[in-house]
């Protein structure tokens, strides 16, 4: 017995207040808007978002992916897109640099509407997703007549 | 008159081309016996917005990018660009015959070696 209780309880107080210190550094990332899974994906894809009145303009950047590796999916006014650009380098290559890397993504988004998910037109054109989401009836912009 | 009018416009061109941004675009570069493969990203790039230049054995590329905006903008991330990267390339390709392809914003440049620089089998001849 040379391992003494009083060294058991220092390792499992050193334990305790390594997790105490973990805690305490998550809240504090926490408190600056810190996002752990945001960190891990980074904000890709980018994306832009336009009003354009009865409906809205929404691009993503997604530069040779396959359109059967992507899914958007669409509730009133939340929009996520979600899935892999695949990078593989052609047969019988060998590989000198390699900057595109593959990366599976999720990223989600408020709308500033809901919109009409039945009547979503989405293109996948030199490397940009486009999506068109008309605006629901009771969101779109009226016209009011002055009597 | 006319005179005045050029340079107005010569400082109108000058103040675009210094609010563009200037970006790098990411390259995967591949070689086998018969090739050079330079793979780069240019999302939101027409092909008629890029040049490629060879030169001295460098190759240069620019692409702009600019994305039409007709609505009020919630947020944007996608910003307009000019894209710009240079290789050296090396005297075994044969600069006449680089072919480029444009799909879905991957530009795909193929520098073929010149038949001299590609590997040979000698065969031995039996007496």
């Amino acid at each position: 017995m040379t391992t003494g209780w009083t060294d058991i309880n220092k390792m499992f107080e050193a334990m305790l207040l390594k997790g105490r210190l973990d805690e305490f550094y998550e809240d504090l990332g926490k408190s600056f808007g810190w996002r752990p899974e945001l960190a891990a994906v980074g904000y890709y894809p980018r994306t832009n978002l336009t009003d354009e009145g009865d409906h809205f303009l929404f691009i993503a950047e997604l530069p040779g992916i396959e359109k059967e590796n992507l899914q958007v999916k669409l509730q009133g006014n939340y929009l996520e897109i979600s899935g892999v650009n695949k990078i593989t380098g052609p047969e019988g290559y060998s590989t000198h640099r390699s900057e595109r890397k593959s990366t599976e993504f999720t990223r989600s988004f408020t709308l500033p509407a809901d919109v009409d998910a039945g009547k979503v037109k989405a293109t996948l054109k030199s490397g940009l997703l486009t999506l068109t989401l008309p605006k629901a009836e009771a969101m779109k912009p009226v016209q009011i007549t002055i009597n | 008159m006319e005179g005045e009018n050029l340079i107005d416009k010569g400082q109108a061109a000058r103040k675009l081309a210094k609010t563009i941004l200037k970006a790098t675009p990411l390259v995967n570069i591949y070689e086998n016996e018969e090739e050079i493969l330079l793979c780069l990203e240019l999302p939101g790039v027409s092909r008629k917005d890029i040049k490629i230049q060879i030169d001295n054995g460098l190759l240069t590329l620019i692409g702009v990018r600019s994305i039409e905006r007709k609505g009020v903008s919630e947020w944007d991330e996608i910003k307009d660009v000019e894209y710009h990267r240079s290789f050296s390339v090396p005297p075994t390709i044969n600069t006449e015959q680089v072919a480029a392809d444009l799909v879905n914003g991957v530009l795909t440049l193929r520098l073929p070696k010149s038949a001299a620089a590609q590997p040979k089998t000698i065969e031995i001849n039996a007496k």
